[in-house]
């Protein structure tokens, strides 16, 4: 499958972020969404670029690392599913993913999703 | 190397050892300060619980909130030699099927006193409101897990860490609120402080920040988890490593057992090369699943038309008398015993069912539901498939380690003042650890056992000051930061997450299930050409002064690299099999570890002798005046 992301990047707390576009290939239905983000990662390590900084860590549901507004939705389209158990077999190959951080004034961005 | 076991006979040793201990007045205690790295259930649990006691303590974690630590993540249970069941438990067969479950290959001592305990943890967590299941009338109810021919292990549905973490998080945060206790998330320990041969301090970095910044105490206390995720796949959290262990390793502490990892029979598989984590179905499914493969090799019919005597069941078959809760070392090589004769079932060929057919038919699919809803849900996300319909599909996957820093009974490194609790330590499950039993020692260590022998060390130590002025502060500040400027100096180059994949492959060829002696002298080859490799071609974009998840990684993975060629030599060096050490060359005819005790029966304790040079092993021979060492039968 091949979806195009616009994701957040913000450098620090202070300063103003901005949606850049990533085309991603080569993603299987099996892959949970932090495994697409993790190969987004490498790709863009190898070419010099940031890495997209989000926060994870169980990657089963339970520890509440994990974020991530996905079109929209806290942790994607489906209720009681956390994003990191979220696969991408749940979206439509040749789809558009916002992707954000979740925005609280209790919670101020760090840097990009986190 | 002295284990400071006490004399006298098993049952009386803690009592004893409670007594002689030196005591601090309690008010002289907000005199000493003690560092806890970790707020797992082993960190939160001690910190909690010194702080009660009056000390200061500082808690440090790199979650953002303590409540995050992977002992969340622990789902089936703990155990504790209650005997609520009365179906003959008893502090004694909790002591004997732990010595038993691990291979003879743990102190008596240390396994007595952790039984001993067991049952003063249920009740301070069930006054803390944990939740665990009850009987309809109101009492708590138990499961089985592996290893036991007895009901004793308490649980909160597939969820038992989190609840005993939410537990011990208020404790912590009842501290925090009341001012005895500093908090300091989002911060990692890179290195260990040692004054004049004592832990006295350590070097953190701030995650959001990446500032630097040193710490000073009477004593350390490291409750830092474990590091299966050094295989890369492993149903550890992703973030769990070693560095606080390594680093303190690298300082003067010996680490212990380094090759006895945990291989949990019941995970999902493997679907592919982009996985980035594998996760467990818990061992209590196998309460009521049933193991099973077709007997044909290379039988691709879907499961429901293979009928039942053309199925292997084949854990009730080998072990009649503990069926589906065969321990967890012996369940995953029968698992990758069938598979490897071609009777594996899914598309890889590399799975086995778990089948809950029957336990549906009689007990009803509701009560299934009850007890393991959330489980089956998890399986159903990742799979795609419904558990209530189809069998579970599970493998073999990396799930914990019994090797860890040495430590004595008092839970004190060889390093004074470093104290090691959880899963960082060595001290209690031998080669092979019982399904239940990692919470029950976490919170026997963290709630029970430090807390006195601190005590003791802070009581009975003459502590000269150690002000961070002290030149080993800026010293052991200036190695840190040496160590950030090598680790970020590539202009270009390959993410920390490609070497990590590529040495836990490495690890889980040669040192994973079955272990040789020509697979284990290939992978330390293969660890320091791929050692080299990263420290040439490892690249860390953006800042160093900024919250950057790749620089992280690859300080994690820097010592992954190091370890797991120790974890190898340590594999090497001991020919015998034991427990989830399974040396190829020493099998019984039927495929079981044999031991050697005549030339193994010991703790090897390893000592880091300086870069590039070999590390040196030394032996804690281990005594059973108790026990009788004998084949562990689970026939
Ligand atoms: C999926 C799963 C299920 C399990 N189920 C069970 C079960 O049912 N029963 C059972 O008995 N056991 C179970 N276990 C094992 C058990 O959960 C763990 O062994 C146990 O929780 C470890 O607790 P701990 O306190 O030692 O460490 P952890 O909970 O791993 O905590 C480590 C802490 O140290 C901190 N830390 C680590 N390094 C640093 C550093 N350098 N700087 C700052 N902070 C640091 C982390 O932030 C964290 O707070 C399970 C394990 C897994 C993986
Ligand atoms: S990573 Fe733990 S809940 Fe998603």
């Amino acid at each position: 499958m091949k979806f195009t992301l616009k994701i957040w990047r913000q450098e620090t707390p202070q300063s103003s972020g901005k949606f850049v576009s990533y085309p991603i290939d080569s993603i299987t239905g099996d892959m949970s969404f932090l495994e697409m983000l993790d190969m987004l990662n490498v790709e863009l390590v190898r070419k010099g670029e940031p890495a997209v900084e989000f926060e994870h860590d169980c990657r089963e549901g339970i520890c509440g690392s994990c974020s991530l507004t996905i079109n929209g939705c806290p942790h994607g389209p489906d209720t009681g599913t956390a994003t990191c158990q979220l696969h991408m077999r749940r979206f439509k190959d040749g789809e558009t993913l916002y992707i954000e951080p979740w925005r609280a004034r209790a919670f101020p961005v760090i840097k990009d999703l986190v | 190397m002295d284990s400071r076991i006490p004399a006298g006979d098993l049952q009386g040793k803690w009592t004893r050892c409670k007594f002689e201990n030196k005591l601090v007045a309690p008010a002289n205690r907000k005199k000493f300060t003690v560092i806890v790295v970790g707020s797992g259930l082993a960190g939160a649990s001690a910190a909690a619980t010194l702080a009660e006691q009056g000390y200061k303590v500082k808690v440090f974690t790199y979650h953002d909130s303590p409540r995050r630590a992977h002992s969340i993540a622990a789902q089936g249970g703990i155990n504790a030699a209650k005997n609520y069941q009365n179906d003959g438990d008893s502090v004694y067969r909790l002591f004997y099927d732990t010595i038993k479950g691990g291979d003879f290959r743990a102190r008596e001592a240390n396994v007595y006193r952790l039984a001993e305990v067991s049952a003063s943890i249920i009740d301070q967590c069930v006054a803390q409101g944990v939740p665990f299941a009850r009987e309809y009338g109101g009492t708590l109810t138990n499961r089985s897990f592996g290893g036991a021919q007895v009901s004793r292990t308490f649980y909160a549905r597939g969820q038992t860490g989190q609840q005993l973490l939410l537990g011990a998080y208020s404790a912590l945060m009842r501290q925090y609120g009341l001012k005895h206790l500093e908090l300091h998330a989002r911060e990692e320990m890179l290195d260990l402080v040692v004054v004049d041969g004592k832990a006295r301090g350590i070097v953190t970095r701030n995650l959001k920040t990446g500032a630097l910044q040193t710490h000073t105490a009477d004593a350390v206390v490291l409750a830092t988890g474990g590091y299966g995720n050094i295989f890369y796949l492993s149903t550890n959290a992703k973030k769990s490593n070693a560095t606080a262990a390594w680093r303190a390793y690298k300082r003067g502490a010996l680490m212990a057992n380094p090759c006895f990892t945990q291989i949990h029979p019941t995970c999902i598989p493997v679907t592919g090369d982009h996985q980035s984590k594998l996760t467990l179905m818990s061992e209590s499914l196998r309460n009521d699943g049933r193991v099973w493969v077709p007997k044909a090799k290379g039988d691709k019919r879907p499961p429901s038309q293979i009928p039942v005597d053309e199925r292997d069941y084949y854990l009730e078959r080998m072990y009649p008398s503990f069926g589906n809760l065969a321990p967890r070392d012996i369940a995953s090589r029968a698992a990758k015993r069938v598979c490897d004769e071609g009777r594996g079932v899914g598309s890889s060929g590399l799975a086995v069912y778990l089948d809950f057919a029957d336990a549906i038919r009689v007990q009803g699919k509701e009560t299934i539901e009850t007890k393991y809803g959330n489980l089956f849900a998890m399986y159903e996300k990742i799979t795609d498939e419904n558990p209530y319909e189809v069998p579970m599909r599970i493998y073999p996957a990396v799930h914990y380690v019994m090797g860890g820093l040495w430590v004595d009974y008092h839970l004190m490194s060889n390093l004074p003042g470093l104290f090691v609790l959880g899963e960082a330590n060595f001290s209690d499950h031998g080669a092979n650890r019982l399904g239940a039993s990692a919470l029950m020692q976490g919170l026997a260590d963290g709630y029970f056992v430090a807390p006195y022998t601190i005590g003791n060390y802070l009581g009975g130590t003459k502590l000269a000051p150690a002000p961070l002025s002290h030149e080993a502060f800026a010293g052991t500040l200036g190695d840190v930061k040496a160590r950030i400027a090598l680790l970020s100096k590539n202009k270009s180059g390959t993410s920390a997450l490609e070497f990590h994949r590529n040495l836990g492959k490495i690890l889980w060829e040669h040192c994973g299930m079955a272990r040789n002696d020509a697979g284990l002298k290939k992978a330390i080859g293969e660890i320091k050409t791929l050692r080299e490799a990263f420290w040439e071609d490892v690249f860390i974009p953006g800042s160093e002064t900024n919250m950057n998840s790749e620089l992280e990684l690859a300080g994690r993975v820097a010592d992954f690299m190091e370890l797991a060629e120790l974890m190898c030599v340590d594999a090497l060096e001991r020919k015998e099999s034991c427990g989830g050490h399974l040396r190829e060359e020493s099998q019984t005819p039927e495929g079981e570890a044999q031991r050697d005790d005549s030339k193994y029966c010991y703790v090897a304790a390893w000592q880091y002798q300086g870069e590039g040079q070999p590390a040196k092993m030394h032996k804690e021979n281990l005594v059973f005046e108790n026990v009788k060492l004998a084949e562990r039968n689970y026939k």
